[in-house]
């Protein structure tokens, strides 16, 4: 099976990054242009947890945004708690929409790294951080979930623009290491 | 190489500000959200009363809210405006007091650079 490349060892000058997080009714997406301009955002519903859906929700999106760079959560790190169904299907549209477009994932590590710690820690902190940077998303930030309470589906949003962000991050980091040494 | 930009943005300032399709196409004048949907998923291009109407209601240049159909319209006048100046270069003996001017145009659009600007 087809894996593409957690880590970023090169300058990767992209202009449209289009992020994905399956969860277990849908997929929630975002696309950044540049470093930080929202072009899209939101929420595709398949009802229930149906990977052949997601597969074509996915599939839908990429042809409609026509991305650089396709970037999900790197699902063989340690930190990532993925369930079976979304590691199938991330691996499916690794293989599947690899030769279209570039699919890169990022570990979990990277992601806490968005913001200042402690806050970037937990995925609610994260989504607050994301929801001061993007004003445009600060409607759709759910209310802090209590421990009885299930994950509302907004927060996919906030965990692919998390994905995002940690790409562009990454790519951006590397791009300073990647400057001639004189 | 990067993918060009999208056609149009419409749905991303749309979304910026909070309208809904239908709110837009009240602010269009339009019977309902059908038409901006239209627009927004490449279906139909508006005319241009709508191009202006957009304009002023997102507050954004054309240009930039039809990014991608600017960007292909540009390289298709730029390729014109190419054979043209090869054309009138080649006449020699039949240039009139007008070709230095219409040269000097279109070298300036053949030149023009391509807009860079982010949707922000």
């Amino acid at each position: 099976m087809h894996r593409p490349a957690p880590l970023i060892m090169r300058v990767e000058d992209q202009r449209r990054v289009l992020a994905i997080d399956p969860f277990s009714r849908g997929v929630g997406f975002a696309v950044l242009e540049g470093d930080d301009a929202l072009v899209d955002w939101g929420i595709r519903s398949t009802g229930r947890a149906d990977n052949e859906r997601s597969a074509r929700v996915i599939h839908k999106l990429i042809t409609r945004l026509r991305p650089d760079v396709l970037v999900f959560e790197d699902w063989d790190s340690d930190a990532s708690r993925r369930c079976g169904r979304v590691e199938l299907l991330l691996k499916r549209i690794a293989a599947e929409e690899g030769a279209r477009v570039l699919v890169r994932v990022v570990a979990p590590r990277e992601i806490r790294r968005i913001g200042p710690r402690p806050l970037a820690a937990t995925k609610y902190g994260r989504a607050s951080i994301l929801a001061e940077r993007f004003p445009e998303v600060r409607a759709y930030l759910p209310p802090m979930r209590k421990p009885w309470m299930p994950e509302d589906d907004r927060m996919a949003i906030f965990d692919a623009l998390s994905f995002a962000v940690a790409y562009i991050r990454a790519t951006k980091k590397n791009a300073l290491l990647a400057l001639p040494v004189a | 190489m990067t993918n060009p930009r999208l056609q149009n943005y419409l749905r991303t300032h749309r979304r910026r500000f909070g309208l809904s399709q239908a709110d837009v196409a009240i602010l269009l004048g339009a019977a309902s959200g059908t038409k901006v949907s239209r627009y927004e998923n490449l279906k139909r291009m508006p005319d241009a009363v709508t191009v202006f109407a957009l304009e002023i209601v997102f507050n954004q240049p054309a240009r930039e809210l039809f990014a991608g159909s600017y960007d292909a319209i540009r390289a298709s006048i730029q390729e014109r405006a190419r054979r043209m100046m090869k054309q009138l270069s080649t006449r020699t003996g039949q240039q009139d007091r007008n070709t230095p001017r219409k040269l000097q145009l279109l070298n300036a659009i053949v030149e023009a650079k391509p807009c860079t600007a982010r949707h922000r």
